[in-house]
């Protein structure tokens, strides 16, 4: 069990897509993919629970296992004649995204229970796109990685394109290409790596020791630095940072919910994550060099976000620019490395790593309650635009009074939008206050600017509630009834992780730091 | 007397060639006394499959003597493991080729056996083009691939697509083809030999620049560029490739796209390229001809996809996509090392691959549906989801997207360039290219899956053309279980 663990994990739900090819050849009843796709889901959510009873935080990769065993990982070589290993494993960078992939897997499965077109289609598509999240988080050969990495972008193109909203087709497209563009530059990062670093493998664990050594200029430039570049332009487009968000807000808008879950949740957190699992480790000088740049762009997506936000009249579009806004924190963090003071570099860090985690589940749950709002009133305006195809409405509120007619649904979007603004007591409060602090002993000014994001937030996070629950009763308001026992399960668990990891955080913090640790010291070794 | 001896025991290496012969003899001979269209297919096919056998032959018995190579007919013909891993390429895909064509409406079945005769023909042709090591019979194995190509672009006579087609394919080619013979009589001026042994040996040793080694190379690969596609000679091919009967089109996007290759890639690692035994590394010696082809290859990519993107027929869509993919094959002679070119060969099968699977796909539906545009296409994916999810994974591996075998065939070519340290630009052109593709190969899929309202009365599809495209389109994900094996045979290919 403890070796084929992950394994099972990232490729489970293949067993599941081939169970309903079985079911179609079969041609059975719709309803019967769903049942096998929330089957898959929740078997892999159980063992993620296992994993978890089982995981060892203080757990160090190590890039030989025949040496040095570790727990859960595997390492078989794979394709002799390049190098390419099948290897994965667990550390605590990977573990919570890893649960957060399980969780938000069977949540979106449940939340898409309604689905009726294509039914077969779509959760097959979902099941792969779960394959390859899985493997993004698991792989440790690099190769590897990038295989994974690529395999979600194909049912991505098709959930959007097929199920989603007016404009779904340019998304999808737009989607498509921009994080092409962006994983091109990443492959060709991870050759330079394999031939430049004289080590000829795609280990992650051992190119940590041999890609510090790379030599030699290309064009006037240090090569390790243009590999640096290259993987940044990968990794950066799909977190996405300025100047490359553009393909956001439209992807967001345009997907069906759970996609929309799915796509702020967990693909924006492999942006950061390879940052922190391949750049980092593996070039800790251009990683000191940039970090003021990083710094920079942080703020400038904290900032610019929120901003945004502000004038969107789409509630759904305010929250994917809420999401651009809430990754900036995690670079402000992620950049606070460089940071003289250890205690500064480790808040920053560990601060960044459970931002990914709680912006995760926080958007999550925004995306569902926005999806739940629309699948009644079939629309999300906060504010009608003034070009509204209904003149009458057009420059109106779109709703108001909402809390009279669903009061438990008011509810849950005010505990959402608030631990989207940072409340204290709410699990987004505890990382963005970690990755300022980290921000703060590394680069005072900046990160005051960017502090003040909180209060962008809030702004535009509370005069959302306010125009849409509060008022009076508007027009789309009239016939909305409240949520249904189904909608209030899949936000429980979004809830309990909310507030319980906003009043006691240690388990989270627990289980990153560590892996942190070990990174910050492989950084720092190298100012 | 000894020339007469050598040509006769020569005949024994030739037993797969012979048994082509026998075929388009018997396919002649019949088609007078006979008219049931079904025996030339029968027999096509055992022709074909016979020859693949003879050639496993012969692979086995020269594993078994030791000899990696033996000259035939006084050293103008060669057969090492290097033509005869072609030859099987050849022979697979034209066997596909003619499982496509059953039961085709754009190939009456009157004139079954002058087609398959034709593709006989062509494929012995090839056959001549891997193995030649003279120029005089690299100018008559060309000519035998491309006279039967021209009648073969025409071969649907009531249409006038078909005839401009095979009229341009002509004057095209006959232009090319005259031009590399010109630059063939230089050499033989310069070099006093015709054997590319004597040649490579003539252009180590001339000591200063002469403009006239460059030009006659140069008029050369006029020839090798036609037959290969590669820019500025690609001209012919949209409109030959939208003219030409679908399976017919197939057909020359792969096998004699193909031969180019394995001619090429011989003629300049023998004439202009220099082993060196002690590190066993190869140099290129005197020109320059890597520079010049990486320069070609990266005009040939971009010319390709920029093209395809304002396309709407989908076969003139695959007919740029094919001109891209030459240039990224091209790539790999930017690099003159051993490894390369074992990359640029793994990346010829998987191309041939995936293009025969997504031409497979195109000539089912356009026979069934006569749909040409990439609009009429729209929401067919709803009533053929299975042939048209194929389609899609086809258009994947051409995009180069893993994990489909055509991501790892473009990996490959990334990695010899890089591995050489040099070429950097022409890694970025490819790669920028590789984004402009992805544009064109997904809006077949969005036609297909994302817009809705096919008209016509969905009909059942032909087994044997199906079972082809599941074949070859499933082979780009399964071909993980044979990667490594695959890889080693190419690099034994040249030990």
């Amino acid at each position: 069990m403890e070796t084929s663990i992950l394994s099972i994990l990232i490729f489970f739900p293949l067993v599941g897509i081939l169970g309903m090819f079985i079911a179609y050849m079969l041609k059975q009843d719709d309803i019967i993919y769903k049942y096998i796709a929330l089957f898959t889901t929740s078997v892999q959510l159980l063992l993620t629970a296992w994993l978890y009873m089982n995981f060892d935080p203080a757990v160090q990769l190590s890039a030989d296992l025949l040496a040095e065993p570790v727990k859960f990982a595997v390492q078989v070589p794979w394709i002799d004649n390049f190098n390419i290993e099948y290897f994965v494993g667990i550390d605590g960078l990977s573990a919570p995204l890893v649960l957060l992939t399980a969780l938000l897997m069977f949540i979106c499965i449940v939340a898409s229970w309604n689905i009726s077109k294509h039914v077969f289609a779509y959760f097959a598509l979902f099941l792969l796109l779960n394959t390859g999240m899985m493997g993004v988080f698991l792989s440790l050969d690099f190769f590897l990685f990038y295989i994974f990495w690529e395999v979600m972008l194909l049912p991505m193109y098709f959930l959007i394109g097929i199920w989603g909203g007016p404009q779904r087709k340019y998304a999808a497209i737009k989607f498509f290409l921009y994080t092409l563009f962006g994983s091109v530059f990443l492959l060709l990062g991870m050759i330079s790596l394999y031939y430049y670093s004289g080590m000829e493998t795609f280990n992650l664990i051992s190119l940590i020791s041999a890609a510090p050594s790379i030599t030699g200029s290309l064009w006037g430039f240090e090569v390790k630095y243009l590999i640096w570049i290259a993987l940044f332009i990968g990794f950066a487009i799909k977190v996405p940072i300025f100047p490359f968000h553009t393909w956001l807000p439209l992807a967001h808008v345009e997907a069906p919910t759970s996609i929309s879950v799915i796509l702020a949740g967990v693909l924006l957190k492999m942006g950061t994550y390879g940052l922190l699992r391949i750049s980092y480790p593996l070039l800790p000088g251009e990683v000191i060099a940039f970090s003021y740049t990083l710094a920079i762009l942080a703020v400038i997506n904290i900032i610019w976000g929120a901003t945004n936000a502000i004038a969107q009249r789409d509630l759904k579009k305010m929250v994917a620019y809420s999401s651009v806004s809430h990754m900036g924190y995690v670079l402000l963090g992620m950049a606070a490395i460089v940071s003289s003071s250890p205690a500064g570099a480790q808040a920053g860090m560990n601060g960044a790593v459970m931002q990914m985690f709680n912006h995760g589940v926080i958007t999550a749950m925004l995306f569902l309650l926005v999806g739940m709002l629309y699948d009644r009133a079939h629309h999300r305006w906060i504010v009608f635009p003034d070009d509204y195809e209904d003149a009458d409405k057009a420059g109106k509120m779109g709703f108001g009074g909402v809390a009279n007619k669903m009061p438990v649904f008011s509810a849950f979007v005010m505990i959402a939008f608030f631990a989207g603004l940072g409340l204290p007591g709410l699990s987004g409060f505890i990382s963005e206050a970690f990755c300022f602090i980290g921000g703060f002993t590394a680069f005072k000014l900046i990160t005051v600017i960017g502090t003040f994001g909180i209060l962008l937030n809030a702004v535009y996070f509370l005069r959302a509630y306010q125009r849409i629950f509060w008022g009076d009763e508007g027009e789309s308001s009239k016939d909305l009834t409240d949520i249904s026992k189904r909608e209030i399960s899949i936000l429980i668990p979004l809830l309990i992780l909310v507030i319980g990891l906003g009043v006691y955080p240690s388990p989270l913090i627990q289980m990153v730091e560590p892996t942190v640790q070990t990174i910050i010291d492989i950084v720092q070794s190298a100012i | 007397m000894t020339n007469f001896l050598d040509n006769i025991s020569s005949l024994y290496y030739f037993q797969a060639e012979f048994v082509l012969c026998f075929g388009i003899l018997l396919l002649l001979i019949l088609s007078v006394y006979d008219k049931s269209p079904d025996q030339p297919f029968y027999i096509t096919i055992s022709v074909l499959c016979l020859s693949l056998v003879a050639t496993f032959l012969l692979i086995f018995d020269q594993m078994n003597l030791g000899a990696g190579f033996k000259f035939l007919f006084l050293g103008s013909i060669v057969i090492d493991f290097y033509a005869n891993f072609f030859k099987v390429i050849f022979l697979l895909s034209v066997l596909a080729i003619i499982l496509l064509t059953y039961n085709n409406r754009e190939v009456s079945k009157e004139d079954w056996s002058e087609y398959y005769c034709l593709i006989l023909i062509s494929t012995l042709g090839m056959f001549l083009m891997s193995s030649s090591l003279n120029l005089l019979m690299i100018y008559l194995a060309i000519e035998m691939v491309s006279i039967p190509s021209y009648m073969l672009a025409g071969f649907n006579h009531d249409d006038k697509g078909s005839n401009e087609a095979s009229m341009k394919y002509v004057l095209y080619g006959s232009f090319a083809s005259g031009l590399m013979l010109f630059g063939m009589s230089w050499i033989y001026g310069q070099a006093g030999s015709l054997y590319l042994n004597d040649i490579g040996m003539y252009m180590m040793n001339i000591a200063q620049f002469e403009f006239t080694s460059l030009l006659s190379f140069l008029m050369l690969f006029a020839g090798f560029g036609y037959k290969i596609s590669s820019a500025p000679f690609h001209y012919w091919v949209p409109d030959v490739y939208e003219g030409a009967p679908s399976p017919i089109t197939a057909f020359f996007a792969v096998a004699p796209k193909l031969a180019g290759f394995a001619l090429l890639i011989r003629f300049l690692y023998t004439t202009m390229a220099q082993l060196n035994l002690s590190t066993y590394t190869v140099e290129t010696i005197y020109v320059d001809w890597n520079l010049i082809l990486a320069v070609l290859s990266a005009i040939t990519m971009t010319i390709g996809n920029i093209l395809a993107i304002r396309q709407s027929d989908v076969k003139r869509v695959l007919a740029y996509s094919s001109i891209s993919h030459v240039g990224f094959i091209m790539m790999g002679f930017a690099v003159v090392s051993f490894s390369a070119v074992s990359h640029m060969l793994f990346y010829m099968v998987m191309y041939s691959f995936m293009t025969l699977g997504a031409f497979g796909v195109l000539i089912l539906l356009k026979d069934k549906y006569s749909i040409n545009s990439v609009d009429e296409w729209n929401g067919v994916g709803y009533l053929h989801p299975i042939v048209c999810s194929l389609m899609v994974l086809n258009l994947l591996s051409l995009a180069g997207l893993p994990p489909t075998s055509g991501f790892v065939a473009k990996f490959y070519i990334f990695a010899s360039i890089i591995e050489s340290k040099s070429f950097y630009w022409l890694a970025v052109v490819a790669i920028l290219n590789t984004v402009v593709a992805l544009y064109y190969y997904f809006n077949i899929a969005r036609a297909m899956f994302l817009e809705t309202g096919f008209e016509h009365k969905i009909k059942k599809l032909d087994v044997l053309p199906v079972s082809v495209v599941v074949v070859t389109s499933i082979q780009g994900i399964l071909f993980y279980f044979y990667w490594s094996g695959l890889y080693n045979v190419i690099q034994r290919l040249f030990s």
